[in-house]
């Protein structure tokens, strides 16, 4: 159970920060910065609790608004330029907040110790959890807990005037300007709120990982924080979980076992989503059909089942199914995966019946996808004329 | 209303805008026809702010809006549509009006959350007018992206609408369009000059600046040629040599 509450822990806290570039994606901007905001966020929440002995909530707050005013200071500048030039300023900006910390040293006598970030060393004594008590289950519901309340937040956001606004801003900003927006106040309110949320994130990953150092947060973090809301769908807040799922639980912890492979496979996959989902995850599932929607629904909640009666009361299946099996030369592991099969048979036979079907149906559709991505399409060269 | 004294604009070396004047009256329709690559878009672009003017000035009401940003020039009462349909395309329908609600009118009185989350009742009640004007109310959970060329046309009328502009900008609005579609644009645009909007219209389809306007700029390479009412600017013997054509030209005549 361990492992799925440090899961758990991991997706609260990159949901967060996927969310936190979710709000300025919404405005067209693509930015590096949120790992910056995240290690500010981090830092200052975990010299309050660690140093000055604050309560974990309001040091995620102070964390959040320290990380939104930074935001505001550095969006007036950076948001004057766009795309290209918007990415690589805040590439710098990510890049010097990393530096900052790197070069940053300030320690208190706490007892017989030292307390407090040493540059590169980083900061190794953020114990608010364990030093109060908290179980690893605790930690999941409430880092899980702030999650929704950001989530909520965001999908508030964005079905407000303001989301509009913010989306107008990323689909035109010449036509938003023209309807009465201020752009600069529009995008540096974003990068604000979205400084704000990475901020906060930053403080339970500080929290939740008790050791910070400057490495933690580079150019990678920066990207993963993009790519979730991309490959999640822009159209809605449940897109980047998904997309977070997908890539910190199956693409980075269910392929451990492919050793460093995982990583070539990793980057391939994620082209594959790309361009299976184009516009997200959200809207492939829009796409299905109440039937697959359902089939979606029932196969999220057998794998939990699955799992949950796995760590619960594993060893007594594993007991009872040999004791049933005598000494027939079968072992648990066979019946499991017949169990399985029969189950998933069973469960939706129709769905096997048209699995057979999307199949050949995907393959080709991904063989177009990589035959166009190499400019070749065979119906669409023209033909010579003499 | 509007008063444009001596604007100019270069790009480089090309003088876009050459020492312009010209003043629109309260309730007027007033036509910019010229060219193409006459400065008709450059001057509306300028009124509007998109960018800044080399010299001259603009004011609006006494105000000087010569410099002021496109959400400064909207909340004077100058609202503006495009010459290539800028719409949000991912928004609804309803959304692309809803984000319109800036104008000083509909923003007064109202607290900030309520702005910012659903809108004032009088700002969500201005939305559905200008979509049953613009014919679009059946329209409003579709994405915009996905209307049909006319639909577009008018929804981007509809959203400038939306602000509560008391001078709107049209560059070429008939663009693209049949006949009929002209001859309802043509209504649509009396019916707001009812409502008491000034208009500035920028156009090439004659049959409706000719019908329409109550007076007409010509421009040729960013200078204005002749200015006066339709019958005027028509015998007008420079605007016939630069734009309009002469009689004896058969080509003119030839659309059958």
């Amino acid at each position: 159970m361990q492992f799925w509450y440090g899961l758990a822990q991991l997706v609260g806290v990159h949901t967060i920060l996927g969310l936190s570039a979710y709000v300025i994606l919404q405005t067209g901007q693509v930015s590096m910065a949120q790992a910056g905001f995240l290690a500010i966020g981090a830092y200052v929440s975990g010299m309050l609790t660690a140093m000055s002995g604050w309560h974990i909530v309001p040091a995620l707050l102070v964390g959040g608004v320290t990380a939104a005013v930074i935001a505001t200071i550095v969006g007036f500048p950076a948001l004057r330029v766009k795309g290209l030039m918007f990415v690589v300023a805040t590439i710098a900006f990510g890049e010097a907040v990393r530096l900052f910390w790197f070069n940053f040293t300030f320690q208190v006598k706490q007892g017989a110790e030292m307390v407090g970030p040493i540059g590169g060393e980083g900061f190794k004594q953020i114990r608010y959890f364990p030093a109060n008590g908290w179980t690893d289950l605790d930690r999941a519901i409430f880092i899980l807990a702030v999650m929704a309340i950001v989530m909520a937040g965001v999908w508030w956001l964005d079905r407000s005037r303001a989301g509009a606004v913010l989306r107008a801003v990323g689909e035109d900003d010449l036509a938003a300007q023209s309807v009465g927006v201020n752009l600069t106040a529009i995008k540096v309110t974003a990068f604000a709120i979205s400084g704000f949320i990475a901020g906060v994130g930053g403080a339970l990953y500080s929290h939740y990982t008790t050791h910070i150092e400057h490495l933690n947060f580079g150019v990678v973090l920066a990207t993963f924080a993009i790519a979730y809301p991309i490959v999640g769908g822009l159209h809605n807040v449940f897109g980047t979980l998904a997309a977070v799922i997908f890539i910190q639980g199956f693409l980075v912890e269910g392929l451990r076992f492919l050793g460093d492979w995982r990583n070539l496979l990793f980057g391939f996959l994620i082209v594959v989503a790309m361009n299976v989902s184009p516009r997200g995850f959200v809207s492939v599932y829009r796409e299905l059909s109440t039937y697959w929607r359902r089939r979606v629904y029932g196969g999220a909640i057998f794998v939990i089942v699955l799992i949950l009666a796995g760590e619960i009361m594993g060893g007594e299946i594993v007991a009872f199914v040999e004791g049933l099996l005598g000494d027939t030369g079968l072992e648990y592991n066979h019946m499991a995966w017949v169990a399985f099969l029969v189950v998933m048979a069973a469960w939706s036979w129709r769905g096997l019946a048209s699995l057979t079907r999307m199949i050949p149906a995907g393959l080709r559709r991904l063989a177009a996808v990589f035959r166009q991505s190499l400019g070749y399409s065979a119906a669409r060269r023209p033909r010579k004329v003499a | 209303m509007l008063e444009i004294q001596a604007l100019t604009k270069n790009f480089g070396g090309v003088v876009a805008v050459d020492t312009l004047d010209l003043t629109v009256e309260e309730g007027e329709i007033v036509a910019l026809i010229g060219p193409n690559g006459s400065g008709k878009s450059t001057t509306v672009n300028l009124i509007a702010g998109i960018f800044p003017a080399t010299s001259g000035k603009v004011t609006f009401k006494g105000r000087d809006v010569t410099d002021a940003p496109p959400h400064r020039t909207l909340e004077c009462g100058i609202a503006r549509t495009f010459q290539n349909i800028r719409l949000f395309n991912e928004l609804s329908v309803w959304q692309n009006l809803w984000v319109a609600q800036n104008a000083p009118d509909t923003r007064k009185s109202q607290n900030f959350l309520k702005r910012w989350m659903s809108g004032s009742a009088a700002a969500r009640r201005s939305v559905e007018e200008e979509l049953a004007f613009a014919n679009l109310a059946d329209k409003r959970d579709e994405l915009a992206g996905n209307l049909a060329f006319g639909e577009q046309r008018r929804l981007e009328l509809a959203r400038s609408l939306a602000a509560k502009p008391s001078l709107l900008l049209l560059d070429e609005p008939a663009a693209g369009m049949n006949l009929e579609e002209v001859k309802a644009l043509d209504g649509r645009l009396r019916t707001l000059q009812e409502r008491g909007i000034t208009i500035l219209l920028v156009e090439h389809v004659m049959g409706l600046v000719m019908g329409i306007a109550d007076r007409i700029a010509v421009l040729n390479f960013g200078r204005k040629i002749a200015e006066g009412t339709p019958a005027e600017v028509q015998a007008d013997k420079l605007v016939r040599e630069a734009y309009l054509g002469t009689t004896d030209s058969s080509t003119s005549q030839a659309v059958p």
